[in-house]
């Protein structure tokens, strides 16, 4: 009964956490909106006022509409005889919109902000995490748990406060992604997935505008400017989705921190070429960089599809339906990176990492199989775990056999298998049940349930 | 190793070439303008030859090219990016085409998860296909023919930031 009681009273509790929770989304939400309405308005008045000041005395004496500090902080760029005023002028009266504030976001943000784009928005739904700051060069460690919309647009302000800078806390969908987009001249793409590089494609088709897409994966990236100028859509150069396993991200394949940055920093400047009309844009054409090889290949791309459904002779793609068109069913992926949870197991074939913690404790004759990657495996693991990849498994049966031998003769000794977040050890438990291991049963949840539910001190990545 | 001696074998018929027109100067010295045309003339059609000659004799025994995968896909093939690989020409064929190398690629260099590569008898959804630096969109797509020493880029497009 008494503990009947309790689980109620933890159930109500957690109820009434959740609502709470989201009623205070609601309010931020609210918040924001009415932030960035407020700041609309207020830097109307500003422009207002500066264009009646700028009358009376300051640009219209140089002709140009530089004040003497605008002159004085992009002196540089004013130097340039190929950029000069004019480049300067028309950056200053452009609006660029940066779709992610991560790892390609991050340096495009802070240059687009130190050159002086007129207006810089910024999306992101996000938190810095520690484990962002390697790349994500423009959060800090102050950050972290915080918002990183909240976070760039601090950083983006402290370098050049004379700008514009727009938050919008939220993640881009298909409800909000035309009123927002429709607020900007350009958009950089500096998301991290496939649903997310279609959407925003489609919303800029739809809405005319330039695109500079840009992507990075452990020590490559891409980058290309769609639709500018009559050149192609994401749409035209990738008309059918990959499959979800050729979608790889950061948080499973790595990235070498300075790639995305690199990508980032092209992605400004090419956004900054279309925003200052100087310059030939890598329309028609796609930059791969190889990090590791030193190899940058600009190549030939395709020009606009007259089949593309977005932007092709006869497209399919309409405002109203791109408002209801499902990008996570179309890319068979999700729009925000929640890692995967299968189940492939019935609950008998599978233990909790505090079970798990209980037939350790026992001292239970068992062998147990961490089947992650050896690179996973040498940055942590299970004291008296033994490496068998899940590619290698089947060649691997002889050695599990004679570990099993060697624990108790192999009578009645269990066989766990373990990997990083528990598909990758239901996939392995179904092939050694195929190939005889019967008793063999997986870690729920892997070794990030083992450091968050038994040992907090365990390493997580 | 080949280019170089297609440079050298080039550079000493441009040598000879060259040096026969400054013969022929002294030449036209001593005799008719006629004579030095009609001996310049054969002398380029003797180049031409020998030029038609090397290039027949490398495309009917095999194709040197220079395959490269990347954004994930050398993964498929032992974790090599660049290939320099010799493909014999199908039998009955004089020409190479994408589609015979896709089909020689599938069984020469992936080594694992060929749907990953392929969908059908073409790349799969996803996966961008260069050759000599140019989108195969622009050149025929399975039906661009193959020069010898072109180099065929396969790329699987990123999305990760
Ligand atoms: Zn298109």
């Amino acid at each position: 009964m008494e503990s009947n009681g309790g689980v109620d009273e933890s159930a109500r509790l957690l109820r009434e956490l959740q609502s709470l929770k989201d009623s205070k989304r609601d309010i931020e939400a609210r918040i924001s909106a009415l932030e960035a309405q407020l700041q609309q308005v207020q830097s109307n008045q500003h422009l207002n006022k500066k264009a009646s000041s700028d009358c009376s005395n300051g640009g219209s004496e140089f002709g140009h509409g530089l004040t003497p500090d605008m002159i004085y902080r992009y002196s540089r760029q004013l130097l340039l005889p190929s950029f000069g005023v004019q480049g300067q002028s028309n950056l200053l009266k452009s609006s660029i919109l940066v779709i992610g504030a991560g790892g390609l976001g991050s340096p495009a943000l802070l240059y687009l902000a130190a050159c002086g784009v007129g207006r810089l928005g910024m999306v992101d739904h996000d938190v810095v995490e520690l484990n962002n700051l390697h790349r994500q060069i423009i959060h800090g460690e102050a950050y972290i748990g915080r918002s990183k919309v909240e976070s760039a647009a601090a950083a983006c302000r402290s370098i050049n406060s004379t700008i514009e800078i727009i938050e919008h806390k939220e993640a881009l969908r298909t409800s909000n992604a035309l009123a927002i987009v429709s607020k900007y001249d350009i958009v950089i793409d500096a998301t991290d997935n496939a649903p997310s590089r279609y959407m925003i494609s489609d919303c800029c088709v739809l809405l005319g505008k330039p695109l500079v897409s840009g992507a990075a994966l452990g020590l490559e990236g891409q980058l290309a400017v769609y639709n500018y100028n009559g050149g192609p859509c994401y749409r035209c150069l990738f008309p059918t989705p990959p499959p979800t396993t050729a979608c790889q991200r950061c948080s499973d394949s790595g990235v070498l921190g300075v790639v995305p940055g690199v990508i980032g920093c092209l992605q400004a400047l090419e956004a900054i070429k279309v925003a200052s009309l100087v310059g030939e844009p890598l329309s028609g054409r796609m930059l791969l960089f190889d990090a590791l090889s030193a190899r940058i290949r600009i190549v030939k791309i395709r020009g606009r599809s007259s089949q593309c459904e977005a932007c092709g002779e006869n497209p399919t793609l309409t405002q109203e339906n791109f408002q209801q068109f499902d990008y996570e069913k179309f890319t068979q992926s999700p729009l925000s990176p929640a890692p995967l949870k299968l189940k492939l197991l019935t609950e008998d074939c599978r233990i909790s990492s505090k079970e798990y913690e209980d037939v350790v404790k026992k001292g239970d004759a068992h062998v147990l199989i961490d089947v992650r990657p050896s690179h996973h495996y040498k940055i942590v693991s299970l004291p008296n775990s033994m490496n068998v990849p899940l590619a290698n498994l089947e060649d691997k049966l002889p050695e599990i056999s004679s570990a099993l031998k060697s624990v108790n003769g192999g009578q009645d000794a269990g066989v766990y298998v373990v990997c990083r977040r528990g598909n990758d050890s239901q996939r392995a438990v179904q092939l050694l049940h195929k190939l005889g291991f019967m008793s063999a049963k997986d870690i729920v949840g892997g070794l990030e349930s083992w450091a968050h539910d038994v040992d907090n001190r365990f390493p997580t990545y | 190793m080949k280019r170089t001696r297609r440079q050298y074998y080039t550079a000493a018929v441009e040598r000879l070439f060259y040096w026969g027109i400054k013969r022929h100067f002294y030449a036209f010295l001593l005799s008719d303008l006629s004579a030095i045309a009609a001996k310049a003339a054969k002398q380029k059609e003797n180049r031409t030859k020998f030029q038609l000659h090397e290039r027949v004799f490398v495309k009917i025994t095999k194709m040197q090219l220079t395959l490269e995968f990347g954004g994930g896909l050398e993964l498929l093939c032992d974790s090599v990016k660049i290939h320099s690989v010799d493909v014999d020409l199908p039998a009955e064929e004089k020409k190479l085409t994408m589609k015979h190398l896709l089909a020689w690629v599938r069984s020469n260099l992936i080594k694992e998860r060929p749907e990953m590569f392929m969908k059908g008898d073409t790349v799969r959804p996803g996966v961008l296909v260069l050759v000599n630096d140019c989108d195969w969109e622009l050149s025929g797509q399975l039906d661009t023919t193959l020069e010898n020493k072109d180099v065929v880029v396969f790329i699987s497009t990123l999305h990760g930031g």
